[in-house]
């Protein structure tokens, strides 16, 4: 669907023979004394006068659609990229939920209990070995995966991205149970039930339902959702190497470019336009 | 065949500027790019003009942006039926029309309008698709108000006219439009400074140690400011709609970034510096116990002011504070499905920029630097003020049409348009009062701004002219702050720098150079999706570390990061490329702010730009063919701007370019050529010859004053119907020109006589800048003036059915008319060229007795006698005489009798009479003198005006000497000589001038004395030098009064020339008095021939008391009669009234 894009991936080859243009105006047509042309400009490339940024190589592109409904990126941008969550490491992925209609993931990854970790506080949170990374997916565009592969590049567009960052629920479920402890022991001894008469009042719920600014809804409905469990491969199993061979194009069409740059810049500034 | 094509276009009054022989240059002559670049300019006036920036905003408000402004507001709906709506399809704006519908022609001119106190106006159509019943109705074309239409721009009759079509409709082709006419006056909306909205401005308090990063977000709804602030050392946030002061990292929690650690990457990066400064921030937030996303939430809620609407449930805190973050703060970005990302990105920026400022307290912003300005037009002001009103239409609509739906059974089928003409009115009504009061309210941002518009000043071409480029600042005048008056250095090329009034407006109200234009809003989407396109890295993509990494640069569009790049010249580079190619809109900016690590991208209206040539591998990318196409007028500035030659920047890109002034200074890192370098000057500073030898103050007073100067206002001058209007009888165009003078074609419209000066000393009636006068060159008609003046009557109707008319001529038993109807015809109005002096009447109007009374009961009574009304004339009061000019008879828009009266008068200058040359030189006229009493030279000229010497060595004006020589040299030439800034005719061609036609080359004459016939000691500086009359005349300020009208209260002497007042002994002069002990003429002067009362004083209590008895002590003893003042009598009485007693204490004198 981007395959206009990727021009801008792999320096294109330059076109050497540049159009001379010549923009006739209306005088010109006049049958005036023949005058001389209009000057023109010496027509460069669109986007740089000059190039002094030659092409080393060129590699054939193909474009990989298998996977394009699908793939997904995954950032974590608290965690050095030394240190992945996979299983070699001794840190892989435990489970992955998803919220898919609000775009909300949740990863849990181990804790390693045994450096850095405060005793005390993990019982305090209900002995915690594991953290939860959350994040919201966001739809990406113009994005895409690719690999080389004996001098060739396959590539897959990018469905959506998602930035995961820990989250700490235990803190909050902790201080939620400590509020409900503090109000029920507020409300017990003091106030035993007793009868009370009750206004009662009816609201239509359609119209003058408060309504809710983008946030709070957005906000109800990613609570509302079910979490769907998924399940995660680790990096180094035989099905992830299986999927990862799907990033390349069984086919070798060769990708030809259906405009020059020139109509790309216009059609991206007409179709956003519109 | 082309020239002729263009003799026919609108503008054919700049052809002689690019006609083939143009002031000795043919097309056939050598070009020299380097002097005849100039000719870009005229080029560039013809497709802009003067006002463009007007006529632009305008346009684009009733082309793009009322289209908006529905399209926001398209749907209206009913709380009562749900099945009912109304959406707006679309939204236009018709020609200019005449409201009565059963005129002959709809088409209206501005004129017409002038002369009859209408609004010119044009209806606004909508198309509508509501519902009837069950029926869904498409109603197109119907009219929801009339909006006042700026004069020339797209909507307005004139718009491409040729000047033959113009005079047809009475209208002056010089006019240079952008003003509306509103109940008859013409009405501008001045440009409005303000600070760029939507952009952060760090600022730093030393002294305090605060440092502060504020942004003013704008959006249709809301407009808040933000402020991350230090305060002991630590960050906050601080909003209008929170309590107290939020720590920010408490904020950036808030947003969803939980980790300290990802934290401080946002904000500070790998930096060491800034990590140091910024850690505390991270403990002070732990001390609050927030850890969560959701316990910062909870927190933030608790602290925010709610102004709930009654009906609406309560919002937990954790809602609250979502809500908070989510709308008011930071409220330009917008939040989608709980991704606070960008928002958080944003503040943590801020924190960024805050952070800077206390590691290195010089990266703060400068909010005086034009770059971080914005200019508001009368586009942007009258969209907010549609907008306002097209909500308030829709409420009231809403409302009206519950009001009819909630009722059970209507009898007949509801068609909601009946309802929605009702209130077009308020539409109509709230545009016209806006303009015409120049109040501005606008109840969404509970925003109350006065003074907006102001009446065009018709004073002379250049004053009208002055009005439309200027700009007022929103800055308060009463601060006692230099910065925002003082000239800054990146105003150069885009606002004058002489032209700005003296006194309490020094600095902030400021005029428009000659080349800038004014943006306006361009699409941001396209700009978004370059950006991607061109190699950026998506923000949402990358984390802090990223971000702040060596070497990487934010990308922001419109002051919001979207992405970063590494390679940011290149990057510019491409969209400059793009934006030459005419792939983007010209008037785009990119600029790299090395400082920030930022590329900034700015589409948003209201930057001032300029057009320049580009320079290309040291070479002027306009050549001297270019320049052979133009002058054969087969190319327009646009075609310089499509084929990338030329190009707009605004003041921040012009930070990130080299400019060269003159070609020769191109050098290897040169970016751009100057277009002219007079160009930095204004409309009004351009008129000055020679400016750039004139000591600078001497310039501004010029601009001053040039605005006061009395000349030819219009080619229409003499239809108009003014409440004031000063034309001189001969102006003449200066024989000392500039290129700017051609420009705005003040040779056709000039204010000003060329007059024969002798620099010398003459008779003692010259001390002080005064001027002698040859009474001879004022017979052949120097410096005289006519004085036209307005008298507007109207014919009212009551509500009694009676109404104000006109009676005829009284006559005396001779059957003469009486003396006060002399002038007067049958009609009761006065006859045209008569001569109208003191106690006349000149509009015999009369007013019923009974206007007041209600009439219906005795309908069909007797018609209203002679009796029943009594005289209310209009009588002529001034102490001269005036003449009839016009009269006009016509009906104004609420159809009553509206009566004209234009009355003139001529005037020839007399002494103290004010005159003043182009260089900011005022003088009165001290003496006139015979011209038998005059020097003479020896050729027998004989001079105008003598001017003092003393006038020169304190003003510094070598400008003045230099016209002199100039227009000298041009008398004996036959030429117009130029005196344009930064170049202009070189004095030693003009010394060179003289000298051939057997003159000194000094400018100095031999001249002999007229009185003694003997020949002057020294050789007099004598030549021609501008001189223009400015308003101020001795005839309009003469006043004296022996005894006259007091005031009702405190019985003392009324005060101004218009209510024939008294002359004040002020304060000081009554300290001198009292120093040196006058006691009985300060006596005389405050009392007897002020105010002087007698009063009976009680001895005994001291209190006042009446006719002898003093009414305290109940007795007639012990009062005396006392004359004091009756103000102080009244001061006593008041002092009484608030239960003070003052008490006199009588005592003998002697």
């Amino acid at each position: 669907m981007e395959s206009s894009s990727v021009p801008f991936v792999i320096k294109e080859e330059d076109d050497e023979d540049h159009v001379m243009k010549e923009i006739s105006l209306a005088s010109d047509i006049a049958s005036s004394p023949p005058s001389p042309p209009i000057p023109d400009v010496k027509d460069s490339d669109i986007l740089d006068r000059d190039d002094d940024d030659p092409i080393v190589r060129s590699y054939p592109i193909y474009l990989s659609s298998r996977l394009a409904s699908n793939l997904h990126i995954f950032q974590y941008p608290v965690r050095p990229n030394t240190r992945p969550y996979t299983g070699s490491q001794g840190e892989p992925v435990l489970d992955i939920r998803l919220k898919p209609d609000s775009g909300l993931v949740h990863v849990d990854v181990p804790i390693d209990t045994t450096k850095f970790y405060d005793h005390e506080k993990g019982e305090k949170w209900g002995a915690v070995d594991r953290q939860t990374l959350g994040g919201v997916m966001n739809k990406s565009e113009g994005y895409m995966i690719g690999i080389f592969k004996d001098g060739e590049l396959h590539l897959t567009p990018v469905k959506g991205t998602c930035q995961l960052r820990p989250s700490f629920t235990y803190v909050d479920r902790d201080v939620q149970a400590e509020k409900e402890i503090a109000r029920s022991v507020k409300q017990d001894p003091a106030k035993p039930k007793e009868i009370r008469a009750v206004q009662m009042t009816v609201k239509s719920s359609d119209d003058s339902s408060p309504r809710h600014s983008g946030a709070l809804a957005a906000r109800k409905r990613a609570e509302d959702e079910e979490f769907i469990e998924m399940h995660w491969y680790d990096k180094d199993t035989e099905e992830a190497w299986d999927l990862a061979e799907q990033l390349r194009s069984d086919s070798r069409e060769p990708l030809i470019p259906a405009t020059t740059k020139e109509e790309y810049i216009d059609l991206i500034r007409d179709r956003s336009n519109a | 065949m082309a020239i002729e094509k263009d003799n026919a276009r609108p503008d054919a009054s700049f052809n002689e500027l690019l006609q083939p022989v143009y002031h000795g240059k043919k097309i056939t002559d050598a070009v020299n790019t380097a002097e005849d670049k100039w000719l870009l300019l005229p080029a560039f006036l013809k497709i802009k003009g003067l006002v463009k920036q007007h006529l632009d905003s305008f346009n684009y408000f009733v082309n793009v942006d009322l289209k908006k402004i529905v399209r926001a507001n398209e749907r209206v709906v009913s709380d009562v039926d749900p099945e009912f709506y109304l959406k707006y399809l679309d939204i236009r704006v018709g020609m200019p029309q005449r409201k009565d519908q059963n005129s002959l022609s709809t088409e209206i001119t501005p004129h017409e309008c002038r002369l009859r106190d209408l609004t010119y106006a044009a209806p606004i159509f909508v198309d509508v698709e509501y519902t009837r019943g069950k029926k869904i109705v498409i109603h197109k074309g119907l009219e929801i108000g009339r909006m006042p239409i700026m004069l020339r721009s797209e909507r307005c009759v004139l718009a491409c006219k040729s000047e033959t079509e113009m005079a047809k409709l009475m209208e002056c082709p010089l006019d240079p439009g952008g003003y509306f006419i509103v109940n008859g006056t013409e009405k501008v909306i001045l440009v409005q400074e303000q600070l760029s909205k939507n952009r952060i401005i760090v600022e730093a308090d030393e002294k305090k140690g605060i440092f502060q990063a504020s942004v003013t977000s704008s959006t249709h709804e809301r407009k808040s400011k933000t402020y991350i602030l230090t305060k002991h050392g630590k960050i906050y946030l601080k909003h209008n709609s929170i309590t107290e002061d939020i720590p920010i990292v408490l904020v950036l929690k808030a947003c969803g970034i939980q980790s300290d650690f990802e934290i401080l990457q946002l904000v500070a990066g790998a930096d060491s510096r800034y990590q140091e400064v910024f850690a505390i921030n991270i403990e002070e937030c732990a001390k609050l116990n927030v850890f969560t996303q959701q316990q910062a939430l909870e927190y933030l809620g608790t602290k925010v002011k709610t102004s709930r609407r009654p009906m609406s449930p309560r919002l937990s805190a954790l809602q609250e504070g979502l809500e908070a973050l989510a709308t008011t703060v930071i409220a330009h970005i917008t939040v989608h499905n709980l991704d606070f990302r960008e928002k958080a990105i944003y503040m943590a920026i801020m924190t960024r920029r805050v952070l800077m400022a206390m590691v290195n307290p010089q990266l703060v912003d400068d909010r005086d630097y034009v770059g971080n300005k914005r200019l508001e037009l009368a586009g942007q002001l009258l969209s907010l003020l549609f907008e306002d009103l097209f909500k308030k239409f829709n409420n009231d609509f809403k409302t009206s049409i519950d009001k009819v739906l909630k009722k059970p059974n209507r009898t007949n089928e509801f068609d909601a348009l009946l309802n929605i003409t009702i209130h077009s009115n308020n539409i109509t009504m709230g545009m016209n009062r806006a303009i015409s009061t120049g109040n501005w309210s606008l109840k969404r941002f509970k925003m109350e701004r006065a003074g907006v518009t102001h009446v065009l000043s018709r004073l002379s071409y250049i004053s009208a002219l002055g009005m439309m480029t200027r700009i007022s600042s929103q800055f308060e005048k009463t601060r006692k702050v230099s910065g925002p008056r003082s000239l800054q250095p990146s105003q150069f090329g885009m606002l004058c720098p002489s032209d700005t009034p003296e006194g309490e407006a020094c600095g902030l109200v400021k005029n428009l150079a000659l080349m800038t234009h004014i943006t306006t809003d361009d699409e941001e989407e396209p700009i978004k999706k370059l950006i991607y396109v061109l190699g950026a890295e998506d923000i949402s993509v990358i984390s802090g570390h990223e971000l702040h990494a060596l070497g990487s640069y934010g990308i922001f569009l419109n002051g919001t990061v979207l992405g970063i790049t590494r390679t940011p010249v290149k990057f510019v580079t491409r969209f400059r490329n793009l934006r030459r190619k005419g792939r983007v809109s010209a008037f785009i900016s990119f600029y790299i702010n090395h400082h920030h690590k930022a590329v900034h991208i700015a589409t948003d209206g209201g930057r001032i730009c300029r057009p320049l040539i580009i320079v290309d591998k040291q070479k002027s990318l306009v050549t001297a063919k270019y320049i052979q196409v133009l002058k054969e007028g087969r190319m327009q500035f646009d075609d310089f701007l499509r084929k990338g030659l030329v190009e707009y920047l605004d003041v921040n890109e012009e930070n990130d370019c080299n400019i060269a002034i003159y070609e020769h200074e191109i050098n290897s890192t040169t970016t751009h050529l100057e277009i002219e370098p007079f160009t930095i000057l204004g409309a009004v500073a351009g008129l000055i010859p020679y400016p750039h030898h004139n000591q600078s103050p001497r310039n501004t007073y010029q601009c001053a004053m040039g605005k006061q100067a009395i000349g030819a206002i219009a080619y229409n001058q003499l239809q108009r119907i003014d409440t004031l209007l000063y034309l001189m009888v001969y102006p003449q165009q200066p024989m000392v020109k500039t290129r700017t003078i051609e420009l705005i074609q003040y040779d056709k419209l000039p204010a000003g006589q060329n007059a024969t000066v002798a620099v010398m000393s003459y008779s003692g009636y010259d001390i002080e800048d005064a001027l002698v006068l040859n009474k001879s060159s004022i017979d052949r008609g120097f410096g005289r003036c006519q004085v036209l003046r307005k008298n507007t009557t109207t014919l009212k109707r009551y509500s009694n059915q009676t109404h104000d008319r006109l009676d005829g001529v009284k006559r005396d038993q001779d059957g003469n008319p009486i003396l006060k109807h002399a002038i007067l015809e049958q009609d009761g109005l006065p006859g045209v060229g008569e001569q109208v002096s003191t106690g006349m009447v000149y509009v015999n109007k009369q007013v019923p007795n009974n206007a007041g009374d209600n009439l219906l009961g005795a309908q069909g009574g007797p018609t209203p006698s002679a009796d029943d009304y009594k005289d209310s004339p209009v009588i002529y009061k001034s102490p001269e005489p005036s003449y009839i000019d016009k009269v006009l008879l016509t009906s104004s828009e609420s159809e009553q009798p509206l009566i004209k009266v234009l009355l003139r008068q001529t005037r020839r200058p007399e002494l103290g009479d004010k005159f003043s040359s182009r260089h900011g030189q005022k003088g009165v006229c001290g003496v006139i003198v015979q011209q038998e009493d005059m020097p003479f030279s020896d050729s027998g000229v004989c001079p105008d005006i003598i001017m003092n010497p003393h006038g020169f060595p304190s003003r510094m004006t070598v400008g003045k000497m230099i016209e002199l020589i100039s227009g000298k040299a041009g008398v004996l030439d036959g030429s117009l000589q130029y005196g344009t800034a930064f170049g202009g005719s070189k004095l030693t061609d003009m010394a060179k001038i003289l000298v051939d036609k057997g003159y000194s080359y000094s400018g100095k004459d031999m001249l002999t004395s007229g009185i003694t016939g003997e020949c002057l000691q020294a050789y007099i500086f004598f030549g021609p030098i501008y001189y223009q009359k400015l308003k101020h005349m001795v005839l309009d300020k003469m006043h004296a009064r022996a005894r006259g009208p007091r005031a009702v209260l405190t019985r003392q002497p009324t005060e101004g020339r218009s209510r024939d007042g008294g002359l004040r002994l002020g304060e000081m002069e009554r300290d001198c008095l009292i120093a040196y002990g006058a006691s009985q003429l300060l006596l005389e002067r405050l009392m007897i021939s002020s105010d002087a009362f007698d009063v009976d004083v009680c001895g005994q209590c001291g209190l006042m008391g009446y006719n002898g008895w003093c009414t305290t002590c109940q007795s007639a003893k012990n009062v005396y009669k006392l004359t004091i003042p009756y103000a102080a009598k009244l001061l006593f009485q008041e002092l009484l009234s608030m239960n003070v007693a003052p008490r006199l204490k009588l005592g003998d004198a002697f």
